[in-house]
């Protein structure tokens, strides 16, 4: 009996999750990340292997291309070869001292692709029969075999002794890697990894099954065969058919929405040497050598797991999770997001599932609160006092201020914002400098002789466009629609409407119209939530006044900018009913009842901090003052055009991206201290005035009468 | 009391103990919890008193919810409970075909209430049957659900839905009716009318206490249709508590949510209480 009663006990203990001895059993071993600094002084073309295998990096300089090794102190020098000609190589590929080099030259306005090979240090042209195809990529195989890859899927095999094509594969525009005398690469089409044989062209092998993402790069260690993108990194060994996942992405930086693996067209790769895995990624400022290396001492899963929940994703939050994570390595950040495709749930279903779970104390540690019922939960204690932690940042002189007060309420604070937007307009200083108000804008574009001084749009375009700068003043002390303030804005927005919108029977507005709604959609443009790239132009050469937009990060503006500067134009406060709003986004609440309040705060301080905010340039503004500071202060050189065909005259239109000025760049930072009011709406609020104004978006009901039936329709529900 | 006896009782609570264990555990409790959370504030942390019923009586969106969902029953249960035993009375000397008609008239409550609504949004859409009736004879289309006449058309999907079953219910209570009473009231030269006012329906005043309380509870019922056809802000007339209820959770306004429905189960149990004080009044 008693035998049986230590049995049971010692089961009992042994289940225990909490138990110690459960604990001591932990799986241990992880592959662990980290960075490692490029070679300075150098434009890094890409990563390779050295002959002997070890991780390779061919750059070029004043002084030509150079190849640097990967050694226990750092990264040698091992040669330098010449300069190809024309331009700087598009790719290099190197094997026992001969190196190819593919640049692009331009012939007759066409950029022609030419392969070089190096003789003695000086390139010489090939002559390759590129059959027309443009590749990006080459590689160089250990029979000799030299491979040129297209983005477009177009493989070419030339033989280096005669310079000739030997095969042509098609649909391989993947990940590829060589191995011997076979290549292996990603099928995009039967999301497989194909395997060739060089010497014969055929195909040896298929592995199907692939976790495959279309962002990939594929390595070989000589035996195994690797995989890696944004979830995680993969390995296959001879004889088997099942990937093994080695590291899961979302441990790691793979998972970051500004890291970009892609393989053949920014020269992302990986190599493997001594069981260390090195990945070579693009982010916004240039390549980023990242390894993992496998620490037998570290636990396989991180001890602790902090939930986050978001309606949807939220590249900033992937950010703040990575680094937390990598700040944290005994922490592991789940994000769940509720609302995918194929998730079968709407946002209300959602969100009811989750109050149910926060009635019951349970729910996740932190919540994105975007479309959330923030006000509500703030209010009944759903989430916990922020304000300790922000007045903290805030005193280091960490953040923008003006971006958290609006949201204290009671000397509280439930939600930090972790990016803004402002609502601005931009336009000729003569024509903006008297219209502060959405009545002052309505005049103006009335007495404007321009074509149409607004960008074209239709009535609900315009009622969306100015509505974040209009919104927070339709309510009154009580919380209910202030009907004489809406009908105004509904008044004015019929002016411009009038004066500006989009007539579909005007031939160039109706081409106008269809180029827009090819390039944002319907919804977008009707909502006039796209920022329509064709009104630049008409702003550019004066067919416009004003472009109205809301402003994020420098990036997603970058169009807008060049504009701003070809008409010598100013940036101000979108005028409307209210004054100096900003849109908070990204809006992080830490659940009150979460068990792990300290590092639910942790993941709050990180998000708000310079590691995610100066990696963001979109998505909106930074709140951390440091970044902003920084923004304002460096430049960068953005050399990127966009060519599209002008939808009213069918001419070709060249857009330039630029980084705003100074000037622009530090009146934007007064602007975010500036900002006095948030513009934070009620979805299902909108969504009910919406739909109550449909008879007034058709032009069957007046500004007056529409107001009314909105003020009906709303007041159950701010009273409720 | 004998052993026997005893056993018998026994007996007796131990048939009934699954059910009244099911109704303490998924009735009694769950209402307990939101008898207590109706004093609690929303994450029922801190005891506040009656400040909620408080809140529950001076919201707007309340009075409206519950002078809509008392309007509703009080055109609805009288309506639906006179056309039924009208329809009852009506094939009560049908020999053949009878229980075809009342199958008939039972099947609405078989088509599941996303069907029923997804017909009702073919009716009475804007742009549906109703409308473009209207426009045939040269009247203006209109959004039926989303206007004044909501109401009633919430009323018609409440007695089309539920005529068949009290008819079902009224023609069983009829069935049982010993005719002889109703022959005698004849012989003695009582007309249709004085035998169905003094005969007919003071027996069946027992079922028309079950059947009220049955269609009652039937017209909470009716919240589905209106959710899934207007949503959960529909047109002010069919702005019912179970809307407002729904939308309290949505925004985790449970203190509130809790004082309601405590206020409404009080009313409901008045309303069956005066129901049956009148029906024991009434009974011979």
């Amino acid at each position: 009996m008693t035998k049986t009663c230590m049995t049971l006990l010692l089961i009992l203990v042994l289940m225990f999750p909490g138990s110690v001895l459960a604990d001591e059993t932990r799986p241990m071993g992880r592959y662990v990340e980290s960075s490692i600094e490029l070679p300075e002084d150098v434009f890094v073309i890409k990563l390779s292997t050295a002959d002997d295998g070890r991780p390779m990096v061919l750059g070029t300089s004043q002084m030509g291309l150079s190849t640097y090794v990967l050694d226990g102190s750092g990264w040698s020098k091992t040669g330098t070869i010449g300069t190809p000609m024309y331009w700087y190589p598009n790719d290099v590929a190197q094997r026992e001292q001969v190196t190819y080099a593919l640049t692009y030259r331009e012939e007759n306005n066409k950029f022609i692709p030419y392969v070089q090979r190096d003789r003695d240090g000086q390139f010489v042209d090939i002559h390759l029969d590129l059959g027309g195809t443009y590749p990006t990529k080459l590689e160089l195989a250990a029979n000799g075999r030299l491979l040129a890859q297209s983005p477009e899927g177009d493989l070419l095999v030339f033989d280096t002794k005669t310079d000739t094509l030997l095969e042509r594969y098609d649909g391989i525009g993947g990940a590829m890697t060589l191995r011997g005398t076979a290549f292996f690469a990603v099928s995009l089409a039967n999301r497989s990894v194909v395997q060739y044989d060089l010497e014969t062209g055929e195909l040896i092998n298929e592995m199907m099954d692939a976790p495959i993402t279309g962002g990939d790069l594929l390595a070989s260690d000589g035996a195994s065969l690797f995989l890696a993108n944004s979830s995680g990194i993969y390995r296959i060994t001879p004889g088997r058919t099942i990937w093994e996942q080695l590291i899961a992405g979302n441990l790691t930086s793979l998972c970051l929405p500004s890291i970009v693996l892609a393989d053949t067209v920014l020269h992302t790769s990986m190599v493997v040497h001594d069981g260390t895995l090195y990945i070579m990624a693009e982010r916004d400022e240039g390549h980023y050598l990242l390894q993992y290396r496998f620490d037998a001492s570290a636990n396989t899963l991180p001890r602790y797991e902090l939930t986050i929940q978001t309606l949807r994703e939220n590249p900033a939050l992937t950010q703040a999770a990575s680094v937390f994570q990598k700040q944290n390595p005994d922490y592991r950040v789940s994000i769940s997001v509720l609302l995918f495709d194929g998730a079968g749930v709407s946002a209300d279903d959602a969100i009811r599932a989750l109050n149910t779970e926060l009635l019951a104390g349970k729910g996740p540690d932190i919540l994105l609160l975007d479309g959330m019922p923030i006000s509500s939960y703030s209010e009944k204690g759903v989430l916990y006092d922020l304000s300790p932690l922000i007045s903290e940042l805030d005193q280091s002189g960490e953040l923008v201020s003006s971006i958290f007060k609006p949201l204290y309420r009671d000397g509280k604070l439930y939600a930090a914002p972790t990016t803004c937007y402002l609502p601005v307009v931009m336009g000729k200083s003569e024509s903006l400098k008297n219209a502060k108000t959405l009545s002052d804008l309505a005049e103006l574009v009335n007495q404007s002789t321009a074509e149409a001084p607004l960008p074209w749009r239709t009535k609900q375009g315009y009622f969306s466009l100015f509505l974040p700068a209009s919104y927070p003043a339709w309510f009154d002390a009580n919380g209910q629609l202030n009907e004489a303030v809406f009908a105004e804005y509904l008044a004015s927005i019929d002016s411009i409407y009038q004066r500006c919108g989009v007539d579909v029977s005007r031939p160039n507005e109706k081409a106008y119209l269809e180029k827009g709604v090819q390039k944002h959609g319907i919804r977008d443009l009707m909502d006039g939530n796209g920022g329509f790239i064709f009104d630049l132009p008409r702003l550019t050469d004066g067919r416009s006044i004003a472009f109205p937009f809301l402003l994020g990060g420098f990036v997603d503006a970058r169009f807008e900018f060049t504009c701003l500067n070809d008409i010598s134009g100013i940036l101000s406060w979108l005028p409307g009913q209210a004054e100096r709003i900003y849109a908070p986004c990204g809006m992080l609440g830490v659940n009150a009842r979460s068990g792990q309040l300290d590092a639910a705060l942790a993941f709050v301080r990180t998000a708000l901090s310079q590691d995610v905010q100066g990696l963001n340039g979109n998505g909106g503004l930074p709140v951390n003052q440091r970044v902003m500071s920084s923004l304002a202060e460096n430049d960068v050189n953005m050399n990127l055009g966009y060519s599209m065909g002008d939808p009213e005259t069918g001419e070709s239109l060249v857009l330039v991206a630029t980084w705003p000025t100074k000037p622009v760049r530090e009146q934007i930072g007064v602007m975010l201290s500036e900002a006095n009011a948030c513009y934070l709406p009620d979805n299902t609020l909108i969504h009910m005035i919406k739909g109550e104004l449909a008879s007034y978006f058709e032009g069957k009901m007046d500004a007056q009468s529409a107001a009314q039936a909105v003020s009906a329709k709303v007041r159950t529900y701010l009273s409720e | 009391m004998s052993k026997k006896r005893r056993n018998h009782e026994a007996a007796n609570v131990l048939f009934m103990l699954p059910s009244i264990t099911g109704v303490a555990l998924f009735v009694v409790w769950p209402f307990a919890g939101t008898l207590l959370r109706s004093v609690q504030d929303a994450m029922g942390e801190m005891y506040v008193g009656f400040e909620n019923y408080r809140r529950v009586f001076e919201n707007e969106a309340m009075r409206l919810a519950a002078g809509n969902t008392l309007r509703f029953i009080a055109v609805c249960i009288p309506l639906l409970l006179t056309i039924s035993l009208g329809l009852a009375l009506l094939i009560r000397p049908v020999k053949r075909g009878a229980g075809l008609f009342s199958a008939t008239f039972l099947l609405p409550m078989a088509i599941p209430v996303a069907s029923v609504a997804l017909i009702w949004q073919v009716l009475f859409a804007k742009q549906g049957f109703l409308s473009a009736l209207v426009a045939m004879f040269g009247g203006q289309p209109t959004d039926w659900v989303n206007s004044d006449s909501a109401f009633w058309v919430l009323v018609l999907s409440y007695l089309w839905r539920n005529v068949g079953y009290d008819m079902v219910l009224w023609r069983a209570s009829i069935a049982g009716l010993d005719p002889t009473q109703s022959e005698a009231a004849q012989v003695d030269g009582a007309n249709a009318w004085q035998r169905f006012r003094y005969v007919t329906l003071p027996a069946l005043l027992p079922t028309l206490f079950t059947i009220t309380v049955l269609s009652l509870l039937n017209s909470f019922k009716v919240y589905r249709e209106a959710y899934l056809i207007a949503g959960a802000y529909p047109h002010s007339s069919i702005y019912l508590l179970q809307h407002l209820f729904n939308n309290w959770f949505m925004s985790l306004d449970m203190q509130k949510l809790c004082a309601a429905a405590a206020l409404v189960a009080l009313v409901i149990l008045l309303l069956i209480s005066v129901l049956q004080r009148l029906w024991e009044r009434s009974e011979p």
